[in-house]
């Protein structure tokens, strides 16, 4: 019963959102650039939506035992005012080492709170800060950590629609990012300091700003992206090593959600040996249910 | 019994989705087709711009205009008239001379989510 208590609270939180009078929203634009929701590092923007986020790869556990990690993200974010959102969430882990018993399990709950801070549409920029708090001993025991974390951080998206014609084919390109340092509530543990960046080119705007270059759907569509998910240790032991993974793929978005797939190509040898996956299945609520649980519950 | 779990979070998940009342749903609207295209390079003047929206949007509060190189309007399309496309945006032009030429848009989506766009065309 534990196992289903996460899936449990975002389902009801769903449902009973959906009967609340709510009011207006968007999601990721700055000017006519769109942020879309990536994969691995999460995006500047604010916005009600559910992510459902599925991995797969190879690792080894704590014992050097070689472990096929299976791993389903749910998260639901609702907004309270245009600019300020809320987010639950949790994770369904299931974990296959070699010659043992599986570990399998929903990981600890995790709420999130994230306020907008700037939007420019000029320079197509925006800058976005965030709390999470992961509450140790809320998961399953076999896949979860017993200590809780709290994560303050900072996200940004630049586009570069406003460099000059010269350089217009570089104008569907856009950055964003995300920095967040990791405070354990557990003295044995270390915290750590996640950073990353994404690397987008948005075919979209190629076809629809830049140039007409023929492209049709799905294709008109489609944001090649890489992202960089990185974290580095900061306790004493282990101060300033880095694990990470480079993730190239693509995002088809279209009116009512998108759909992203990437693979995990581990830095080092600290970070794994073997390439991953990851899929994403992304709802937009304020385009799905523009006069409920889209919209925020103060204007 | 791991699987009878999996299988009961979502269904609950499921559930709770389904509670959610689903509305007409519009989204904002992107553009499906612009004529002429961005980046064109045109040996004839065009006679009209017309950008056809993957969405309905309300004429009302949707605009597009196009402006010569010195930022000069040559074009604004009129609103709140009734049409018997709801996705498409146009504006008649004057005969254009040889030169560049931006176009810019704006529109609302029937649910009332914002786009907006420009790109520039030229006539040789």
């Amino acid at each position: 019963m534990r196992r289903i208590l996460g899936a449990g609270i975002v389902a009801g939180v769903i449902g009973l959102c959906g009967w609340l009078p709510l009011a207006a929203s968007a999601h990721g634009f700055a000017g006519k650039r769109f942020f879309p929701a990536t994969l691995s590092i999460d995006d500047p923007a604010v916005g009600p939506e559910v992510d459902i986020l599925f991995g797969h790869t190879k690792e080894s556990n704590d014992d050097g035992t070689p472990t096929i990690a299976n791993t389903t993200e749910l998260e639901f974010s609702q907004l309270l005012t245009p600019r300020f959102g809320l987010s639950i969430g949790t994770e369904y882990d299931n974990f296959l080492p070699a010659g043992e018993a599986p570990q399998r399990g929903f990981n600890n709950l995790e709420l999130g709170a994230k306020y907008l801070a700037l939007v420019n549409a000029r320079h197509e920029a925006m800058i976005s800060f965030g709390l999470d708090a992961e509450f140790g001993g809320t998961g399953a025991r076999a896949v979860s950590d017993s200590f809780s974390t709290i994560s303050p951080a900072v996200f940004f998206g630049k586009g570069f629609g406003d460099l000059p014609a010269s350089f217009k084919y570089l104008r569907p390109v856009a950055i964003t990012g995300a920095i967040a340092p990791n405070f354990t509530t557990s003295g044995a543990e270390p915290d750590s300091l996640d950073w990353g960046f994404t690397f987008q080119y948005n075919l979209q705007y190629l076809q629809s700003f830049v140039k007409d270059v023929g492209l049709s759907a799905p294709f008109d569509h489609i944001i090649p992206v890489v992202e960089t998910p990185m974290s580095t240790c900061l306790g004493a032991g282990c101060g300033g090593q880095t694990t990470g993974t480079i993730n190239p793929g693509l995002i088809w978005f279209g009116r009512y959600g998108q759909i992203g797939l990437e693979a995990t190509i581990p830095v080092n040898q600290r970070s794994g040996n073997h390439v991953g996956v990851l899929v994403q299945l992304h709802l937009y609520l304020d385009d799905l249910f523009p006069h409920s649980i889209g919209k925020p519950l103060f204007q | 019994m791991n699987k009878i779990h999996h299988l009961a979070a979502y269904a609950l998940l499921a559930a709770g989705l389904s509670l959610a009342p689903f509305g007409t749903a519009w989204s904002h609207a992107f553009p499906d087709h612009e004529s002429p295209g961005a980046g064109a390079q045109l040996a004839t003047p065009p006679a009209s711009v017309r950008i056809r929206f993957n969405g309905d949007i309300e004429p009302v509060f949707s605009t597009l205009r196009v402006t010569d190189a010195h930022g000069r309007q040559i074009a604004k399309a009129a609103a709140a008239k009734k049409r018997s496309d709801p996705k498409l945006l146009e504006v008649k032009l004057p005969k254009l001379a040889p030169g560049s030429y931006h176009v810019w848009w704006s529109v609302v989506a029937r649910d009332g989510h914002h786009t907006e766009g420009d790109y520039t065309f030229t006539v040789q």
